[in-house]
């Protein structure tokens, strides 16, 4: 899939959320596990990241999140470059700005339903700063409303549908209007279709907060739904 | 505020490890407490045996002899005072008040205390206790005898019994002053000193029943003086013992200890009841070190159910750990959350342990000084006890640092992935 190759000596554009320069990842001293020449992802845009297992999908997601570190080459997030940030400043920027949508088990099961929506903005002041003071148990409120599982707010999560259970996931991971939401096959518990309706409500969602979808999965089935779809494979060189 | 209320949901979801955990902490720091509880109180209730009595004074031998004999009833005098120097101090200006003792009989193993009228009034322990009669009135007549408190229980003795002292101190099998039987007038109160294994008569019931000895020997049968022609009056008291005494103003003491020293009429010695009580417990007080060196092991034992609870906790909390990082939370948040959830146990650990010691002093106090003559004051916590409760705090937080150092590594390897 072709890239915009002339934006390849690091050039920011404001439109990209997301801009990868001449990335090379690898583990220790082993030979490279992903070597992204160049990814751009504009504001707002909802792209398809289609990664079969082996193509290194879980260190993009790693390296997009800050989780891991890589030292060559460029990762820009608003165009904050990752790269160049300490461990805790990258743990920082991600509470405060991405969302994170797991494939299952999402939520922390000692916390209330309630709680666990509101832990992202909990654990970051930037984010929580976003919402009205004393108002984040409204918003939550609201969203849960908007995702349908109001009811369950006071619930523990182990009285949830996987369903339920990740709309949920959907409700922390927007909560506080962070610019970036990563899924990472978030979907494949579901059946399809609940795959298309749990999609359908988080593009609504992130509609409303202007976020930027980073939808990663194996399963091409749901692939045009979205405005892109990026093959990890032709754009992975290692 | 999110991590101490994360830590706090996160040990109640799992209650019943939480519970152990805390109870085994409780009760280390309950056994600490209670042993240092108990060595105090042992400690003090020693040191009190006999207190308001500035200087006990006997003839010249060893000043834990004279401790000895004359506080806790226990060994011989090598020599008797003459009344006369006795005398010499109880009218002496300074003093207050005194109590002479005469020692040397027994009965059935228990010692009898010759005494006036004066101990009953003046005698006190633990600050201000005084003598307290239960039953019947002091000893004021020649054969009038009054039982300390375990005397009466041990031996089943009423008001009005019949009691046959024993020359000497062995139980049994020595000589009996058969002749002149006593009578039980009154009972003491408890006070768990050594007051209550004794019997006290009068220092002329003490003359009586030795009047017609010779050289040690009693008199030969027949030969008896009638108890019915022994009148008080008559009896006039050579010797005595010991005696307390307490003078008009504490500094006093101190010269009047010199002074004794000194004595020309005969060769007397004088201790500080205070000093000589803390002498001795030092000597005897070895056995409160390796009971504290258990306690510690226990307290250990405590920190180690704690230290394996979180630990193996920690490998089916790794997905949790992914979920925190995930929503921005560094392996720094996750080991500090995990410091706290060892900090929040230990904590409970010591708040129950110690309320714990609390309640089974309120409830235990009385039990335990009647059985074992053991008083344990219910006091706010002292110094030392702060300084254990704060080093098992910090022992328990650094502890709590191994399955946090431990949730840090993993948190670092797993990212948001957990490779298991």
């Amino acid at each position: 899939m072709p890239m915009k190759p002339s934006h390849s000596n690091g050039g920011t554009d404001p439109k990209n959320v997301v801009e990868i320069r001449d990335l090379v990842f690898r583990y220790g001293q082993d030979i490279p596990v992903l070597d992204i020449q160049s990814l751009d992802i504009k504001k707002g845009e909802k792209v398809f990241i289609y990664g079969p297992s082996g193509s290194g999908k879980t260190t993009l997601l790693g390296l997009l999140a800050g989780v891991l570190a890589a030292k060559e080459g460029s990762i820009r997030l608003l165009g904050k470059d990752l790269v160049k940030m300490t461990a805790h400043e990258r743990d920082e920027f991600r509470g405060n700005h991405m969302g994170y949508i797991f494939q299952m088990f999402n939520l922390i099961p000692y916390l209330s339903v309630l709680d666990n929506i509101t832990l992202s903005c909990e654990l970051n002041r930037t984010r929580k700063g976003r919402i009205p003071n004393g108002e984040l148990k409204k918003s939550a409120t609201s969203i849960a409303q908007e995702l349908g599982i109001a009811e369950y707010l006071d619930k523990t999560i182990t009285q949830l549908s996987v369903g339920q259970q990740q709309r949920v996931a959907v409700a922390r991971a927007i909560l506080g209007s962070p610019e970036i939401i990563i899924a990472d096959e978030p979907t494949s518990a579901l059946d399809y279709d609940h795959r298309e309706k749990f999609l359908k409500l988080l593009f609504l969602e992130c509609r409303k907060t202007q976020a930027t979808v980073l939808f990663v999965s194996h399963d091409r089935q749901l692939e045009p739904l979205f405005d892109r779809c990026i093959s990890l494979k032709e754009i992975n060189r290692a | 505020m999110i991590l101490p209320r994360l830590a706090y949901h996160s040990l109640k979801n799992r209650k019943f490890t939480t519970i152990l955990t805390i109870t085994s902490i409780a009760i280390s720091v309950a056994l600490l407490l209670g042993v240092e509880k108990t060595r105090l109180g042992a400690r003090d209730s020693f040191n009190n045996t006999i207190s308001q009595t500035d200087l006990i004074i006997g003839a010249r031998s060893g000043p834990i002899q004279l401790l000895l004999y004359a506080v806790f009833h226990m060994g011989d005098a090598t020599n008797n005072i003459s009344y006369q120097s006795y005398l010499h101090y109880k009218n002496d200006p300074r003093v207050e008040w005194t109590i002479p003792y005469s020692l040397g009989d027994s009965h059935r193993g228990f010692r009898v205390v010759a005494t006036s009228e004066e101990f009953y009034q003046h005698y006190h322990y633990r600050q201000d206790h005084g003598l307290v009669l239960a039953q019947g009135k002091a000893a004021s007549d020649v054969f009038d005898v009054v039982l300390g408190a375990d005397v009466a229980k041990q031996l089943h003795y009423q008001l009005g019994q019949e009691v046959v002292l024993s020359h000497g101190v062995s139980d049994g099998g020595g000589l009996e002053h058969s002749d002149k039987p006593f009578h039980v007038v009154g009972i003491l109160d408890k006070t768990a000193t050594p007051i209550d294994r004794s019997l006290y008569i009068t220092l002329e019931g003490m003359e009586a029943i030795h009047i017609d000895w010779q050289s040690g020997a009693p008199p030969l049968p027949g030969h008896e003086t009638p108890v019915e022609k022994i009148k008080k009056e008559n009896i006039k008291v050579e010797q005595i013992t010991a005696f307390l005494l307490r003078t008009k103003s504490r500094i006093q003491a101190i010269y009047l200890e010199r002074e004794v020293d000194t004595y020309e009429g005969e060769p007397l010695l004088a201790i500080i009841p205070g000093v000589a009580l803390s002498q001795l417990w030092q000597g005897i007080s070895y056995a409160e070190d390796g009971l504290r060196l258990i306690t510690v092991f226990v307290v250990l034992s405590g920190f180690l159910g704690m230290l394996i609870a979180l630990y193996t906790s920690l490998n089916e909390r790794r997905r949790e750990m992914a979920i925190l990082r995930a929503v921005g939370a560094g392996p720094r948040k996750i080991l500090f959350l995990l410091v706290l959830e060892s900090t929040f146990l230990t904590l409970s650990g010591i708040i129950t342990g110690t309320g714990l010691v609390y309640l089974l002093l309120s409830v235990g106090q009385p039990i335990i000084e009647r059985q074992f003559g053991l008083y344990l004051p219910i006091k706010p916590l002292s110094m030392t006890e702060w300084i254990y409760l704060s080093a098992t705090f910090g022992g328990g937080t650094l502890i709590g640092l191994v399955p946090a150092w431990k949730a840090f590594k993993n948190a670092l390897a797993d990212g948001l992935t957990i490779r298991v």
